[in-house]
This record gives structure tokens, C-alpha cells and sequence, in this order.
């Protein structure tokens, strides 16, 4: 007598029986079984919303508890511009500040920033830090970090600046640099959420290219490789081969160019806040790529070391920068 | 219409609101499922699935099915966690301490609506578990039988055929329903031989 309702088009579920054979369903678009389905799939009772305001007060709870980057990360594009540009025109100090650029380049960005107050001086051709170098005021005519009782070499995450240590595995992949604070450079004050900053290599270095770390020492060679890895890199830009500078993965060679340096013996060890750390990391992966060849006969003497901020948050990031045309 | 993508990135984000709609939207089949599954404590269970996913929702990533494929994941955990260690305990009830509440709204919509959802539930409950399981994930709650057939770690086909099977035997309980046994006469009016669809005791 309900034949009527197993006759009919087959709706979502497969009709085959026990047996496997195939079978005719009910009709689900209309009668009894539909019905019944679509008050099972109905909307919400006002009784099965009573626990609204405890969800609520769980959510709250819960957000407290979420990772800080998370809960406070806005994904607004306006947010997004803010900090990389907050971060290219750091990226940029360090650069032109390190010289690392092309001249043209470095005069334009020299002109930028000289524009809103960043000095960044000519290259500094301050000796190497020794282990008996102490804190020294640092020059205002330049940004050039100086030693402050650090003697290891280029760039190492964690390391203590401390006189008579050599530089040591760093723990992680990105560069921390120290700025004086009563040096012109800029500094950024931390927050907790940075941006990764991953610059893919190219085959120029444009004057927007971020800028690293204060090291004058130009890199040994060019950096090759992919993508920045977490490989770490122990030297600052023009890291060479020596201390193992791959930034970013890459490797930088220091003998094809400047085969006296490119030594990456930079010795700028500047701590900074984490937006400047991101930056300087991916300077140095610029100055390794691009410059190998000018400043190779440095030497990486560089020792530019600047004391500096607050904040000790460090930044991972990886970087691989353009190589050279 | 929920916005799911953008909702979800907002109650990333800390939005209550954005929260609240997830909640609302997705708090009542959830609730329907668990009472087939744990009915005397399908709202504990349900608020402790809720507090699993927000835990876990900074690091959500996927579209709508995704997000309900999760969230009965998780409710089908909390279910075997609470089968094992032993928390189902049987809820003895006295009679006396049903409470009839004064209704806030339209008495007669309000019970019409309720009874037809929680009638649905429970025909859909009254079937074997895996038929009942299998309907109400794929029927009521919408999941593609892929997902579901992950969540009650059986195979497709198998899903398709707990499906049929299911349905119809809720189509053989409606004429049931309808057509009640009669009553062979002079026997005494009992309640548990009335094979009529109770509402409530």
C-alpha cells in the first residue's frame, strides 16, 4: 500500500539491498521519510541554543591561550604594507650603511633616508675587534657599529658578546644584530608578531633591497642555492665561506671574487630589536649575494659592533637573495 | 548564510562574534548526533567537543566540510573516551523531579517544533547504532560519504548500504507509526504495548 513511496528517483543514497542487488528507494523529495528527515536536519531549537553565553565565555578563554602571533595577528592588507615597509626601510639602512649597494644604488638610498634623518655614512674602516676592545662611544657621523667587547666574528644568533670568545655555532638561522642606541640608525621597537621575510634571489639588486646588518665587509662571493633554509649562518654578510656563511642556504663563495675576504670577518655584532633582526637577516643574505667581488680584497675587517637595544626576541627567517647578473 | 571562510578566519583572529555564529550554526546537529549516540549527556559531551576545537581552532585550515568533518572527529573521540573510561554511568530519574516549565514562547509552535525534530531524532535513534550513526552524519548533518566513511572508519560502500538500510527501516517504523497495531479486544490499556511514536512520558 506504500508502493508509491519506494517508486521514484533515487536521491543521495545508493538503492542496493543485502543481497547487492539493486533496488528502488524511497522517494525522499516528498512524504513521511522526507519529512521526518528534514525535521532531523531542521533549524536550531530555541533549547539547543541555551549554552550560547558558555561557549562565549569559553571562546574568550580560549584566546587567551591561543599562541600570542596568532590571537593578535590582523590579516589586513594596510597591516601587511605597514611592516614590510617598516622592515625594507631597515633593511635598507643596513644596506646602504654597510655600503653592500651598487653606487647608484647606495647614493639613491643614502638620499632617501638621508631624507628622514638616517645617516648612514660612509664606510667605516675601523680595525678589527680584538679581544681587548672594549665599549667605544659610538661615531655619529656613520652608523657603523663598533666594537662593543666583541671579538667573534659575523653574525651568530644567541651569542654573547663577550670579549675573547670566538664566534660560535649560532643557534639559529637569522642574523641578530646590535645598534648603539645613540646611533642614527633607526630602531624599531619588537613585536610580537614579525613577519617571516623571505627574499627570493634575483639577478639585481635594486636600491629598495632590504639592508642588513652594519658590517662594511663586502661578501666573498655570490649567493647561490634556493631557498633560505635554516641553515645557520654564522657570519654576516659577505659571509663567504668562511664560518660557514650559507645564508639562507645558499653559498657564499668568498674566493672567486674577493679572495682575500669576503672572509665575512665582519665582526658586526649588533642586537636589535626583532623587526631589525628580520631585516638584517635578510641583508645579509643581499650583501653575500651582490657584493662579493667589491669589498672581497677587504678583508671582512670590518668590526663594527654596536651596542644596543632592548629587546633580546630574536627572528628566524630565511632569506636567499638574488644573485648576481 | 554563513560566511564560512571569513568567519572562521574571524574567530581566528579572537572575533566572539565570529565564534558565536560557528556555535549557532553548527551546536544543534552536533547536539542531535550525541543524543543518538549519549543522549543523557549529549550537552556535557557537546560542550567539551567545543572546548577540543577551540583549542585546536588557531591552527584550522580548510573549507566547511573540512570544519565539520573535524568537528565529528572530535566528537567521536570524546565519545570513545567517554565509552572507555567508564563515564557512562545510567541516570536514574524519579518521576517527581520532572519539572514542567512555564514556556517564553508560542506553547503551541514551540512543542509542534519540538516534537517533530526530537521525533525525527529519536525514529533515527531507534535504529541499530551504525545505521543510526551513518544517517544522521550523512543525512542530517550533510557530510559526503568520503568523510564519513573516515570518521566510521569503514569503506564507502559500506556507508552507502548502512544508509539504505537505515532509511528504510525508518520508512517501515513511519507506517508503523501511522498505522498503529490495533489493540486486540479486552485487553487492558498498557502503555508499553501502545506502539505509537511517545512524545514524552
Amino acid at each position: 500500500m506504500h508502493e508509491d513511496r519506494l517508486a521514484g528517483t533515487q536521491s543521495g543514497t545508493d538503492g542496493v539491498d543485502e543481497f547487492g542487488n539493486v533496488v528502488a528507494l524511497a522517494n525522499l523529495t516528498s512524504g513521511g521519510l522526507a519529512d521526518l528527515l528534514a525535521a532531523a536536519a531542521g533549524p536550531a531549537l530555541p533549547h539547543e541554543l541555551r549554552g550560547e553565553f558558555a561557549a562565549r565565555t569559553a571562546f574568550q578563554a580560549a584566546v587567551d591561550s591561543w599562541p600570542a602571533p596568532r590571537r593578535h595577528l590582523v590579516r589586513t592588507p594596510a597591516v601587511v604594507a605597514v611592516g614590510t615597509v617598516a622592515t625594507m626601510l631597515l633593511a635598507t639602512t643596513g644596506l646602504a650603511a654597510a655600503s653592500v649597494l651598487p653606487g647608484s644604488a647606495g647614493r639613491a638610498v643614502d638620499g632617501i633616508l638621508g631624507s628622514v634623518g638616517v645617516d648612514v655614512g660612509p664606510p667605516a674602516s675601523t680595525p678589527v675587534a680584538t679581544p681587548s676592545d672594549g665599549p667605544s662611544a659610538p661615531s655619529a657621523s656613520h652608523t657603523a657599529v663598533e666594537a662593543v667587547g666583541v671579538r667573534h666574528v659575523g653574525c651568530s644568533i644567541g651569542d654573547t658578546a663577550v670579549a675573547g670568545n670566538t664566534a660560535t655555532q649560532p643557534r639559529t638561522a637569522s642574523c641578530v644584530i646590535r645598534v648603539p642606541r645613540t646611533t642614527s640608525a633607526r630602531s624599531v621597537p619588537a613585536t610580537k608578531s614579525t613577519p617571516a621575510v623571505t627574499v627570493r634571489a634575483a639577478t639585481a639588486a635594486p636600491a629598495s633591497r632590504p639592508v642588513g646588518p652594519t658590517s662594511r665587509r663586502g661578501a666573498g662571493g655570490r649567493a647561490s642555492g634556493g631557498r633560505g633554509t635554516t641553515t645557520p649562518p654564522t657570519t654576516l654578510p659577505g659571509g663567504g665561506t668562511t664560518r660557514g656563511g650559507n645564508l639562507g642556504g645558499g653559498t657564499c663563495k668568498g674566493g672567486a671574487d674577493g679572495t682575500t675576504s669576503g672572509a665575512g670577518s665582519g665582526d658586526t655584532t649588533t642586537t636589535t630589536t626583532t623587526t631589525i633582526t628580520t631585516a638584517a637577516t635578510t641583508v645579509a643574505a643581499a650583501g653575500c649575494g651582490h657584493h662579493g667581488g667589491h669589498h672581497g680584497a677587504g678583508g671582512g675587517t670590518a668590526p663594527t659592533t654596536t651596542t644596543t637595544t632592548t629587546t633580546t626576541t630574536t627572528t628566524t627567517t630565511t632569506t636567499t637573495l638574488p644573485t648576481e647578473p | 548564510m554563513l560566511d564560512f571562510r571569513d568567519t572562521v578566519q574571524s574567530a581566528q583572529d579572537g572575533n566572539e562574534e565570529a565564534f558565536a555564529r560557528l556555535w549557532r550554526e553548527y551546536q544543534p546537529g552536533l547536539l542531535r548526533y550525541l543524543r543518538i549516540k549519549a543522549s543523557p549527556v549529549a550537552e556535557d559531551l557537546a560542550a567539551d567537543i567545543w572546548l577540543r576545537v577551540l583549542k585546536a581552532l588557531p591552527s584550522f585550515e580548510g573549507d566547511e566540510q573540512g570544519f565539520r568533518g573535524w568537528l565529528y572527529t572530535t566528537a567521536r573521540n570524546r565519545l570513545t573516551d567517554w565509552y572507555r573510561t567508564g563515564e557512562r554511568r545510567p541516570d536514574l530519574i524519579e518521576y517527581s523531579s520532572l519539572v514542567i516549565l512555564p514556556a517564553v514562547n508560542n506553547v503551541e509552535d514551540e512543542v509542534a517544533e519540538r516534537s517533530a525534530t526530537e521525533r525525527a531524532v529519536a525514529l533515527i535513534a531507534e535504529l541499530p547504532p551504525d545505521q543510526a550513526e551513518a544517517v544522521m552524519l550523512r543525512i542530517v548533518v550533510g557530510l559526503d560519504v568520503a568523510r564519513v566513511a573516515d570518521l566510521m572508519e569503514r569503506s564507502p560502500g559500506s556507508i552507502r548500504v548502512l544508509c539504505h538500510r537505515g532509511l528504510r527501516r525508518l520508512e517501515q517504523r513511519l507506517v508503523e507509526i501511522e498505522q498503529p497495531t490495533p489493540v486486540p479486544a479486552g485487553a487492558g490499556v498498557d502503555e508499553g504495548s501502545t506502539k505509537g511514536f511517545r512524545l514524552h512520558a
